[in-house]
């Protein structure tokens, strides 16, 4: 059953889309400058802030790829997200303050911006925004991808375009997202996260409690997967499927690598009064919680149903969301969830154009020292660039949502975090630290998976080549750190720094 | 003292974390998922420190957080293919690891970062401070 056999669900999506055009137009009256188009004007509150935040950071990796994962790998899959009880004050701590105040003293809209003021380096800013680039691409890609799945499930184009069905649906959407980001820019993307970040905290929550009925109680899903011979009791716990080295390798790269992803950060820079900060933490951390229930509710009641044979076993993990979604909730509730994942890929996906187009339009002629002329002009011409290339990868790659994800937040991770998060809280970090840590982590995480692709194993089985490039950039930083006479840093950055 | 201790962890506890890599001996797994649960601790300290120390106000938090981070992967760990079940016949390290990492830090981090802000002294004497750098070195 497709979406085309249930219209209500075409037309939630359609108004969905329709909205996001209305808020598209309603943002290209006001996007007036480069600072509009970058930072949203730097007039955003704490609800839209708090909202962009969670629903920059969620989309498809956690509406589709993470019941899919659970389906895969059991309850270990949670290690991914469970960081999230401690992330988004991790963020405020360590980060969200520097950069915001760094904000006000500097014309500061990118996270390599960022990196130019505190180690007056523009080598260091080039190749923060070099890893920008690579990871925007990456990360854009799993989100087109995951937009394809998305519409060849819901509008049956598998049925009906045979071989070239991913790759029609894909075009689809990156042309929505152009438009859409190249009308609005930020302004278009913080205020359509607000619509859907509403919306994904409220389906993901009813999705979780309808689900849980549907499997016949929690009590009933947890039995009916222990006595399965496809899942087993092994599936229910966290290290029944997964070796340590992994889960709690997921844990490091996602609670700590989250300190190096641009697309939330960059939030933080169009935040209007910096005292909205004190309550990031609460409007984030419980969002994102309630969103994580869409993991954890079909992570669980998929494998429940196929246990008790009321559903086919899948054939590929990813559909576990659409399927269920078909198949047992009711219409309203699934057009709802599908317009909601639809905006959250949609407006992750407009975050991550908005900042790779910065990273080649603004921080690459920067560090470069030349800098663009109509940045604005620029930056639409660079959006379209951007949303090709990333699209080109999602046709092409086969990839699993999930991976294609985790390769992208662990490159960021690797390469920014820990020059921003120790960077900006203690001074003897130097711009030869903070280089030879971005190319540690770029490198590192390349070639690791570059080699694991191609069948050469160089770590034992289960580690993370995220986790090995993250723990060795954070060690080059505090080595070269240590090894390195101290730089001088700039009076008003100091200030920030020890304010 | 806190930032010395927080940022002794943080240039050791990476070159811990790679040697675990490249070893094999599986009891380091317990030693793995300590140190990784201990960063998020150590880079807060480095972060909220003053004078070397993260005031009183902070000091009971990240101590509860500390505890309860070590102690939930610790259940996770111990109580891994146990057969001991919890409630509604979940296995008992789910709950170490959806209560201890996941719930109970979510609560303690985020009102105490609430309830702890004004420390952080984001004011009007500060952020007219930082307008009047802004002006000066455009000027």
């Amino acid at each position: 059953m497709t979406g085309l056999d249930r219209p209500l669900i075409i037309g939630a999506a359609s108004v969905y889309l329709l909205l996001v055009l209305a808020v598209g137009l309603w943002s290209a009256r006001r996007t007036r400058t480069a600072k509009d188009f970058w930072i949203a004007g730097q007039n955003i509150g704490l609800w839209t802030t708090g909202l962009a935040t969670t629903s920059a950071a969620f989309s498809g990796f956690v509406f589709l790829g993470g019941p899919g994962l659970t389906y895969q790998l059991g309850t270990g899959s949670l290690f991914i997200v469970v960081a999230g009880g401690f992330t988004a004050s991790l963020m405020c701590w360590v980060l969200a303050k520097r950069l915001r105040l760094l904000a006000a003293v500097r014309e500061i809209y990118t996270i390599p911006d960022a990196i130019l003021c505190r180690y007056r380096s523009r080598a260091a800013s080039g190749i923060a925004a070099v890893a920008v680039i690579v990871g925007t691409v990456a990360y854009l890609g799993s989100q087109f991808l995951a937009l394809g799945r998305l519409v060849e499930a819901v509008f049956g184009t598998r049925e009906l375009f045979g071989p070239q069905s991913l790759t029609i649906a894909v075009t689809a959407g990156v042309v929505v997202v152009v438009l859409y980001a190249c009308l609005g820019g930020m302004i278009a993307g913080v205020y359509t996260d607000l619509l859907q970040g509403s919306l994904m905290t409220l389906v993901a929550s009813v999705v979780f409690v309808h689900a849980i009925v549907e499997g016949g109680g929690l009590e009933r899903i947890a039995t009916s997967i222990s006595v399965s011979e496809a899942f087993g009791s092994s599936f229910l716990e966290p290290l029944g499927r997964v070796p340590i080295w992994t889960a709690v390798g997921f844990y490091f790269v996602f609670g700590i690598g989250i300190l190096g992803q641009p697309h939330m950060l960059h939030k933080f820079f169009m935040i209007k009064d910096p005292r909205d900060l004190k309550w990031i933490p609460l409007v984030v951390g419980f969002t994102q919680t309630l969103c994580v229930l869409i993991w954890l509710g079909l992570g669980l009641v998929v494998p429940a149903l196929v246990a008790q044979g009321r559903l086919a076993p899948l054939m590929q993990p990813d559909d576990a969301a659409p399927i269920y979604l078909l198949e047992f909730a009711p219409t309203l509730l699934a057009g709802l969830v599908f317009a909601g994942i639809l905006a959250a890929i949609m407006s992750t996906a407009d975050s991550f154009v908005n900042i790779g187009a910065a990273a080649l339009v603004r921080d690459l002629p920067k560090a470069l020292s030349r800098e663009l002329k109509r940045e604005l002009f620029w930056g639409r011409v660079a959006v379209v660039g951007i949303a090709a290339v990333a699209g080109t990868l999602a046709a092409l790659s086969g990839d699993l949502i999930a991976t294609l994800g985790t390769f992208a937040f662990g490159t960021f991770g690797a390469a920014l975090a820990p020059a921003l998060a120790i960077g900006l809280n203690w001074h003897r970090v130097t711009a030869k630290a903070a280089v030879a840590s971005m190319l540690t982590g770029i490198i590192l995480n390349l070639g690791l998976e570059l080699f694991a692709r191609n069948g050469v194993v160089l770590l034992k089985p289960g580690v993370l080549t995220t986790a090995v490039s993250l723990a060795a950039s954070f060690a080059v930083l505090f080595l070269v750190s240590w090894l390195s006479e101290p730089d001088k840093i700039d009076e008003d950055v100091a200030f920030v720094m020890d304010h | 003292m806190a930032k010395r201790l927080a940022l002794g962890f943080l240039t050791v506890g990476p070159l811990v974390i790679l040697g675990i890599f490249f070893l094999t001996p599986a009891a380091l797994s317990w030693l793995f998922a300590v140190v990784v649960m201990s960063f998020p601790i150590a880079l807060v300290t480095l972060a909220v420190s003053r004078d070397g120390g993260v005031g009183r106000r902070l000091r009971f938090p990240l101590l509860a957080l500390f505890a309860m981070l070590q102690a939930g992967v610790i259940g996770v760990l111990a109580f891994s293919a146990s057969g001991v079940n919890g409630v509604y016949g979940f296995p008992l390290s789910l709950h170490f690891l959806l209560l201890l990492i996941w719930l109970g830090p979510l609560c303690v981090t985020t009102i105490t970062y609430a309830v702890t802000f004004t420390e952080l002294g984001i004011d009007d004497e500060l952020l007219d401070q930082l307008k009047t750098m802004r002006r000066d070195r455009e000027s």
